[in-house]
């Protein structure tokens, strides 16, 4: 019995101490997290690399800085005509009598312009016509500088009858596409003027209707998103300011060191493409690094006017004139400029039409073609040497809940192939979500560049593998973080030493997560 | 009935035993009886009772554990682990007449069972004990299944007063599911660990939201007892179908089908780059069909021949012998066969053996203790695996019974 007893106590304690801890066991698992091949082409714009017959690559870059068009010259603002017509004496008006014909010359105000004839692209008129009148009236407004294929604009309008507390209304909007405006008044020798007539008779099916003197007949015209193909007249004597900003978002990462460029040769070439004379500057061209230091480009032709000579030909066969500056190491500042590595350029650019007022006698003309251009040129050889020039990228990596699994230890893996003659030593930093340094890893060994790479044999890749080890203590940075940044130093070999860049080049690289788990339920 | 639910899944966390012996007659006079029978039992084809044993009561699988498994792994490949942890609590009443018929008395019933049980090829046990760091080639997974039900049950029945054969239907609650049948697949990954590439073709079907109840069904249990007569001895044949039935999960249940192949060979710096907020979903990669609704699933039922033991007989010695298997394709038919030995009317023993289930060979024990209207009996199929390291899983079972004459 008490064996019995005993058997019973033990299988109670054995059952109740089921369990008491979790089962687990390590194990170990190598995961490639990345395996990719990098060249030239992937850090940076396909479109500024062109590959020579050896294999070699240039840096070729063609880049407006400014570029205006008409409608950047030429700007009509919406303008209103308006008119309250009075009739002239009280009278009763039989049917079918014209009452009202009153033509107007209306001026418009082009801010500066003085417009002696535009061709419109896109445009439209707003057309109201208000009557008092007790009668049906017939109402004919015509422009008589408005025309479309030789055709004069004119419309023709039945308007209600209306009485002097509620006029009637009558509103229409024509397309302007493709119409002339004449604005040089009946005599040709005015600008900004649009003439206008308005006729008005009564309904010749109606019955006489009684006018008086102190009745209106009102109508407005509103020209309105007025985007000329054509202008002439005298564009006046303004200055046009344009700041632009380039970004150039490869070099952003670049957070620290140097490199040297060789050949460096660049065009600025401005283009006249308006029969207006003009005058252009380039008040200052600034490069902008990602440490915020600026280099400005310094050349003779950088700050004081140029003048361009106008373009000759009409709009379709247009031939700009051009005026090249070209920038060199030897007349410029254009290798530091670029070895400050700008991520961003800022040029300030001034031109500016008629600088001497209206020598053309109003025959300033614009067409839908014509431009104002800065253009930046440039084709030479890439050959760079480093200098530990270093960058930096940050990556989105977060470890997922890892359920049942630990890591224990476990190392990051990088087995590389580098074609390229500069070697880079890399460091890792892992954040957290609000950028909180939780960890900072080194390299146990540089990446190497490779050797005996000569223009005959380019390509002579490299074969190693970098570790960052990490411990136990180190684990909770890991399954923390929210991002991972990636610092790679790079350096030519010779301290810095200058060397072509060849299309065939690579670096291969295949990233490893080789972690100890214990896997715990 | 939550209550009674609870008290009866609570048994065996204080009992661990085996369900299938031994199995004894008593065809002594009886009014009525209530019986308990909690068993549990695991078991495997390879992994050793000190490995095992982890896997029941926690701790750590070392290197040497690991090593002792992968040596009795199979030759063909396909491994099978398994465990099956039951309660039943039965009241039979042979002094009433069910429905005016004398010869049947009544059973009431009520049962809890989690079976567990996978199969797997041994390839992917030693990667998933070791990881894939050292290793490189193919892994075939056809084959690789994982079943897991826990129900309760609650019925009544009749009692066949003379034979003592039952049988009885039950209303069942299942609180959850899983079944995993992977039909083909593949798993390869090249020397350097730079190629992985994974064919899966299969289903996983569950429902384990972690409430009481997710699905309901019906079941029913047969204890057939039939004497037969071969020359000068008498024998008794039992025939049992224990939890033949079904359970409908509710429509919260989950089923997925795949049927991809993979390659993963890491992510180009692009995609890392534009990742940005995006997560990778190995999931959505592997095609998975994922599609929610209710479900039908058969019980792990299980079913038995044997000739047992009549514990009236006057007859020291006596032979046991049978064969049994659960409904359920991981769980190969199982042979045992023993000898009962009677020291005296309160107290006999046994020893048997038994061959196949999730694994080989066991050697089992019993002893029953008689205690004036209470019978005790305590057994294990697997002798050598509960009490030392060199069996291939655990075995208990205890019985408790109440008669009264």
């Amino acid at each position: 019995m008490k064996v019995l007893k005993l058997y019973f106590l033990s299988l109670i304690m054995l059952g109740l101490s089921c369990r008491k801890e979790p089962i687990s066991w390590n194990s170990d698992w190598s995961l490639v997290l990345i395996q990719d091949t990098l060249n030239l082409n992937n850090l940076v714009a396909d479109s500024i690399l062109d590959i020579n017959t050896d294999g070699s690559y240039n840096l070729v870059i063609n880049r407006d800085l400014l570029n205006l068009n008409m409608e950047d010259i030429v700007v009509i603002p919406d303008t209103l005509i308006e008119h309250n017509v009075n009739i002239p004496v009280s009278v009763s008006v039989p049917p079918g009598t014209q009452f009202i014909d009153q033509i107007e010359d209306n001026n418009f105000d082009f801010g500066g312009l003085q417009l002696k004839k535009i061709f419109l692209k896109n445009g439209l008129a707003d057309i109201s016509i208000s009557s008092p009148i007790q009668t049906m009236c017939i109402v004919t407004l015509t422009l008589p500088g408005v025309t479309k294929n030789g055709q004069t604009f004119s419309i023709e309008v039945d308007v209600p009858p209306g009485t002097n507390a509620n006029p009637s209304v009558y509103s229409t909007s024509i397309d302007l596409s493709e119409y002339e405006l004449d604005l040089s008044g009946v005599l040709g020798d005015s600008y900004n003027v649009i003439q206008s007539q308005f006729r008005v008779k009564t309904n010749p099916n109606g019955s006489a209707v009684f006018v008086n003197s102190s009745q209106q007949v009102n109508f407005e015209v509103a020209f309105k998103d007025i985007l000329p193909s054509y202008a002439r007249g005298y564009f006046g004597n303004r200055v046009i300011q344009e700041q632009q900003e380039i970004s150039l978002d490869f070099m952003s990462r670049i957070i620290f060191g140097s490199i040297d460029l060789e050949n460096i040769n660049l065009t600025l070439t401005l283009f006249n493409g308006i029969k207006v004379g003009a005058r252009a500057k380039i008040e200052s061209l600034e490069g902008l690094n990602a440490q915020n230091n600026s280099v400005f480009l310094t050349h003779p032709q950088i700050g004081p006017w140029i003048w361009i000579n106008q373009t000759l030909g009409t709009w379709d066969n247009l031939q700009p004139s051009a005026h090249q500056i070209n920038l060199s190491s030897g007349n410029s500042s254009i290798e530091p400029f670029f070895e400050n590595l700008p991520n961003l350029l800022k040029v300030n650019f001034a031109f500016e039409l008629n600088p001497f007022g209206n020598t053309s006698g109003g025959w300033d003309e614009l067409f839908s073609t014509s431009f104002v251009r800065a253009f930046l040129t440039a084709d030479m050889p890439l050959a760079i040497g480093m200098n530990n020039l270093t960058l930096r990228d940050t990556f989105a990596l977060k470890v997922g809940d890892t359920g049942a699994l630990t890591p224990n230890k476990g190392n990051i893996e990088i087995r590389y192939s580098n074609a390229y003659s500069f070697g880079a030593s890399l460091q890792i930093q892992l954040l957290d979500e609000i950028g909180n340094v939780l960890l900072t890893k080194s390299s146990e060994s540089p990446i190497s560049g490779s050797q005996n790479i000569s223009n005959s044999n380019p390509v002579v890749p490299v074969n190693g593998e970098v570790i960052f080890n990490f411990n136990e203590s180190e684990m909770p940075a890991i399954l923390n973080m929210d991002r991972i940044v990636i610092i790679a130093v790079f350096n030519s070999p010779g301290n810095g030493q200058i060397a072509s860049v060849f299309s065939d080049q690579f670096f291969a690289f295949k990233i490893f997560s080789n972690l100890s788990l214990t896997t715990k339920f | 009935m939550r209550l009674i639910f609870f008290l009866i899944s609570f048994t065996h966390l204080v009992s661990f035993a085996q369900q299938t012996l031994p199995v004894w007659h008593d065809s002594t006079q009886i009014q009525r009886e209530v019986q308990w029978l909690s068993s549990g039992q695991l078991h495997s084809s390879h992994i050793g009772s000190g490995m095992s044993r982890i896997f029941l009561f926690g701790g750590f699988i070392d290197d040497a554990m690991k090593a002792q498994s992968f040596k009795t792994l199979s030759n063909n490949g396909l491994n099978r682990t398994g465990a099956v942890i039951s309660s039943d609590l039965v009241y039979t009443d042979y002094s009433v007449n069910l429905f005016g018929m004398k010869e049947f008395g009544l059973v009431v019933l009520a049962g809890y069972q989690n079976y567990f049980a996978a199969s797997y090829r041994s390839d992917l046990y030693r990667l998933l004990a070791n990881g894939n760091a050292d290793f490189s080639g193919e892994i075939e997974l056809a084959d690789t299944r994982f079943f897991q039900m826990a129900h309760q049950k609650i019925g009544f029945g009749m009692v066949d007063k003379k034979t003592r054969s039952t049988f009885a239907i039950s209303l069942v609650n299942s609180s959850g599911y899983q079944n995993f049948d992977l039909i083909n697949g593949v798993f390869r990954q090249s020397p350097d660990k730079d190629t992985t590439d994974i064919l899966l073709v299969g289903d996983y079907q569950s429902n384990n939201l972690g409430s009481f109840s997710n699905g309901l069904g019906a079941a029913i249990d047969v204890d057939l007892r039939i004497p037969v007569t071969v020359g000068k001895y008498n024998a008794l044949i039992q025939i049992v179908a224990q939890n033949i039935g079904f359970v409908r999960y509710n429509k919260a249940s989950n089923q997925y089908s795949i049927d991809s192949l993979y390659r993963y060979t890491g992510f180009s710096l692009n995609q890392v780059q534009g990742l940005g907020n995006e997560t990778f979903s190995l999931a959505d990669s592997l095609n998975f069909n994922p599609q929610k609704g209710g479900q039908t699933q058969y019980l792990p039922g299980f079913l038995q021949v044997a000739k047992i033991v009549d514990v009236s007989s006057l007859n020291r010695f006596q032979s046991f012998f049978g064969i049994n298997m659960y409904t359920q394709i991981i769980y190969l038919p199982q042979a045992f066969a023993g000898i009962h030995y009677k020291v005296n009317r309160f107290f006999s023993t046994g020893l048997h053996g038994s061959y196949g289930g999730f694994g080989g060979a066991r050697i089992g024990f019993y002893s029953d203790f008689t205690l004036g209207q209470f019978k005790i009996g305590l057994s294990s199929q697997d002798v050598l695996g509960t009490l030392s390291n060199s069996g291939f899983g655990h075995s208990l079972l205890m019985r408790l019974t109440w008669q009264q004459k």
